[in-house]
């Protein structure tokens, strides 16, 4: 039966195996407001912790046809099928430039999402086959990047800018849209993502950016992002 | 055991061009330090600790000192000027010294620097004080050994959790559940901070902070661990980055087993620069070779990098390169651990006989070297069960082909950190199937000219043609095209690059012509 309500869970609980840990677990099961609770598996793991696995009914339902729309986005996807979706419908590599704006710039959080090693366990975006990742760090000033972005004709930008005043980022990240407004020849479906610790979505928006993200992302997040930007924009 | 019939001329041949790619880097290495080095130094002579220079924010004396000395003088190497400074105030000690840097009396540019034998004469307590303290820790780890060990493969577990008391504990509930490697992760992308933080940290993100405090509160928790458990319980830590050479002296000074030191892994990694890491790496070794802590190198990068299709003639050949690097400083062979790396797509006919052939390869050529070997958690997704049967099929192999230490994956650890139930799961598993297949090395052949001999055979080949290639392009250049892992990286670009300086002629470094083939 599909709507069976099974349920399967594993964690651990700081207490030791003994007599009374079958109860315990129950009833934390329980609370959990679980039906048919039947605990498969207790192991000892330590002095003070055992490991349970158990199986029950969970009768929660959810009304499908009321969910809306996601309010934060989920574009986790992995890998091969960012990799596989951009060969398939834009059919050629996207160009990813990365870039920290200002001097006392931190492009610490940028290298994260570019390099190899990634974040997380996720390699950044340098690794897919499908991107052409450049990370510019902070090397370049405002004109300069924004002049290789026409030049290069990158689908995509990422900026951040972590500073040690409050404030500060912002007028920066403003100044940068400004900047890319007055040079010639920048592609007009880039995709602009700011990043940084205090940015998320609606501050980016705000600013007049397409995305922001905020601590804890992870390189996939944004490349999912990129691959379904561009095929809305290039109206595929 | 020899089982793969391999052409032992084409092994040798690796070798020399192996030796003929890194053979030019050394001079340039020998004409050079960085600023990371010099950093080194100072720490060995027992230069410690930091120092507030505002309200809240401290610096490691270290750091401060090479950006008070001007880049002319560094030419001459810290050990130098320190000489120098000593012979003007013989009774200063450490912090004296410090504070005539830092308070800025010391001319510089009036500074007479001595012929190097002088300068080593000057420093002899300090230099002596600090080889002692290297030797000591390299016995300590013959008498540690003598505690016994586990049957090999060693089982290796990763685990990082930010607070290192945190770290302390499920250390030693791992070391209890059969572990016999605890590696910490640290934080991410401390590799690029230019210094090393100091004190026990108690948060990090997606990992521990290598210090040099929880380098020692960790190794005590072991050792103790280790009487317990009537074993040998080592400690595995990371020096790769913008400081591995200062990594390496705390490591070597608090007791650190396994030290990962990978020649690329910062540049390809992390865009670090090439120059910056091949200076670095080769004085850690110096320093990591005499306190007696193996090296494993991180081959999981052309297997990580997503883009090479056939990477597994360029593992092998970062094996040898990584080997004749480690060789070029005289470490000895069993020092030399070598991070074995594959990914073993379960969906592929025959993956799983490629990573015998390839691990039974990696065994035979580097058939003295502790391996390291790792299963790549490439194929793992969120399917918990699933990632299981990818594990065991790792733990097959090692039995197989007889591995060293097994690096164990966990269901779920590349998705959740480190969870003490994963690690459970994935000991418990490990010990079960090491012990059902402990002879399992000893009872296998493969069939002459099977597929296993003939795709090790053909790695082979293809990693000399790769080698030569790279020989004939010369290192940095091969770096800067990409002929690694397909990333290429620009020999003047990348993080670091300011901080390697050319040696002038008076240049002194005692802890370099100190040979470390000397307590063998």
């Amino acid at each position: 039966m599909i709507s069976d309500g099974f349920v399967q869970l594993s964690f651990t609980i700081p207490m030791a195996l003994g007599p009374k840990t079958k109860m315990a677990v129950h009833c934390l099961a329980e609370k959990m407001n679980l039906q048919e609770i039947k605990i498969i598996h207790l192991e000892q793991i330590d002095t003070e912790k055992t490991f349970c696995i158990l199986q029950g009914v969970c009768e929660a339902e959810v009304d499908v046809e009321k969910i809306t729309e996601n309010p934060e986005p989920e574009l986790v996807y992995d890998f091969q099928h960012i990799n596989g979706y951009i060969q398939e419908k834009i059919k050629r590599q996207i160009v990813v430039m990365g870039a920290s704006l200002g001097r006392d710039s931190m492009p610490v959080f940028l290298d994260t999402l570019f390099n190899v090693s990634g974040y997380m366990g996720q390699a950044g975006l340098e690794t897919y086959p499908q991107f052409k990742a450049i990370n510019y760090r902070a090397d370049l000033d405002m004109p300069m990047l924004a002049k290789k972005i026409a030049d290069l004709q990158s689908d995509a930008i990422l900026v951040s800018k972590v500073s040690t005043r409050r404030d500060d980022p912002v007028i920066d990240l403003r100044k940068f849209l400004r900047e890319l407004e007055k040079t010639p020849g920048v592609p007009q479906h880039l995709v602009k993502i700011c990043i940084g610790p205090r940015l998320n979505e609606q501050k980016a928006k705000d600013m007049g950016f397409d995305m922001g993200f905020g601590p804890g992302t992870v390189p996939n997040q944004v490349a999912g992002f990129i691959a379904q930007e561009m095929c809305k924009r290039l109206a595929l | 055991m020899v089982k793969l019939n391999l052409d032992w001329d084409q092994v040798a041949l690796c070798r020399e061009l192996a030796e003929a790619i890194v053979h030019p880097i050394e001079r340039y290495i020998a004409m050079h330090t960085t600023v990371a080095v010099e950093r080194a130094v100072l720490r060995l002579f027992g230069f410690e600790g930091d120092i507030e220079v505002e309200k809240g924010h401290s610096h490691p004396v270290a750091n401060l000192i090479i950006d008070k000395i001007p880049k002319e003088s560094l030419r001459d190497g810290v050990a130098s000027v320190i000489a120098a400074i000593k012979k003007n105030n013989p009774k200063a000690n450490q912090p004296k010294v410090a504070e005539l840097i830092l308070k800025g009396e010391i001319d510089f540019a009036k500074l007479e620097i001595l012929p190097a034998d002088k300068s080593t004469a000057i420093l002899k307590p300090w230099l002596d004080s600090a080889i002692r303290h290297l030797d000591r820790m390299r016995y300590k780890k013959e008498e540690m050994r003598d505690l016994g060990e586990s049957p090999k493969p060693l089982k290796y577990v990763m685990l990082g959790t930010g607070r290192v008391q945190e770290d302390v504990e499920q250390a030693r509930v791992s070391a209890k559940q059969g572990a016999d490697v605890i590696a910490i992760v640290r934080s991410t992308a401390q590799s690029l901070l230019d210094y090393v933080p100091s004190g026990e940290t108690s948060e990090g993100y997606g990992g521990t902070f290598a210090t040099q405090e929880n380098f020692r509160i960790l190794k005590e928790a072991l050792d103790e661990l280790s009487h317990d458990e009537k074993r040998f319980i080592r400690f595995a830590h990371n020096s790769s980055g913008l400081c591995m050479p200062e990594l390496s002296v705390m490591a070597a000074f608090e007791g650190v087993d396994y030290l990962l030191n990978d020649v690329l892994y910062g540049t390809l990694y992390r865009d670090i620069n090439i120059k910056r890491s091949i200076i670095d790496q080769n004085f850690s070794k110096i320093i990591t070779g005499r306190a007696g802590i193996v090296i494993h190198t991180g081959e999981e990068i052309p297997v990580l990098s997503g883009k090479s299709q056939n990477a597994h003639q360029n593992v092998l050949a970062n094996h040898f390169i990584n080997e004749q690097f480690a060789k070029s400083v005289g470490m000895r062979d069993d020092l030399i651990g070598i991070g074995h790396a594959f990914e073993m797509d379960p969906k592929d006919q025959d993956s799983l006989l490629q990573e015998l052939a390839m691990a039974q390869l990696m065994r035979e050529i580097f058939f003295r070297s502790p391996i390291k070997y790792f299963p790549s958690s490439r194929y793992k997704k969120g399917d918990v069960y699933f990632n299981q049967v990818i594990d065991t099929l790792f733990h097959m192999v090692a039995l197989m082909t007889g591995q060293h230490i097994q690096l164990l994956g966990t269901p779920a650890g590349h998705f959740s950190g480190s969870q003490m139930q994963d690690r459970f799961e994935a000991l418990k598993a490990a010990q079960s199937v090491f012990k059902a297949g402990r002879s399992l090395y000893n009872e296998i052949e493969f069939v002459t000219n099977g597929k296993v001999m003939r795709h090790a055979r053909t790695v082979l080949d293809m990693t000399a043609k790769y080698l030569r290639r790279i020989k004939n392009r010369g290192f940095f250049e091969a770096v800067e095209e990409g002929l690694f892992a397909d990333l290429p990286r620009s020999k003047d670009g990348g993080r670091g690059c300011e901080g390697v300086i050319g040696k002038s002629r008076r240049y002194a470094n005692p802890f370099i012509v100190t040979p470390t083939s000397n307590g063998r």
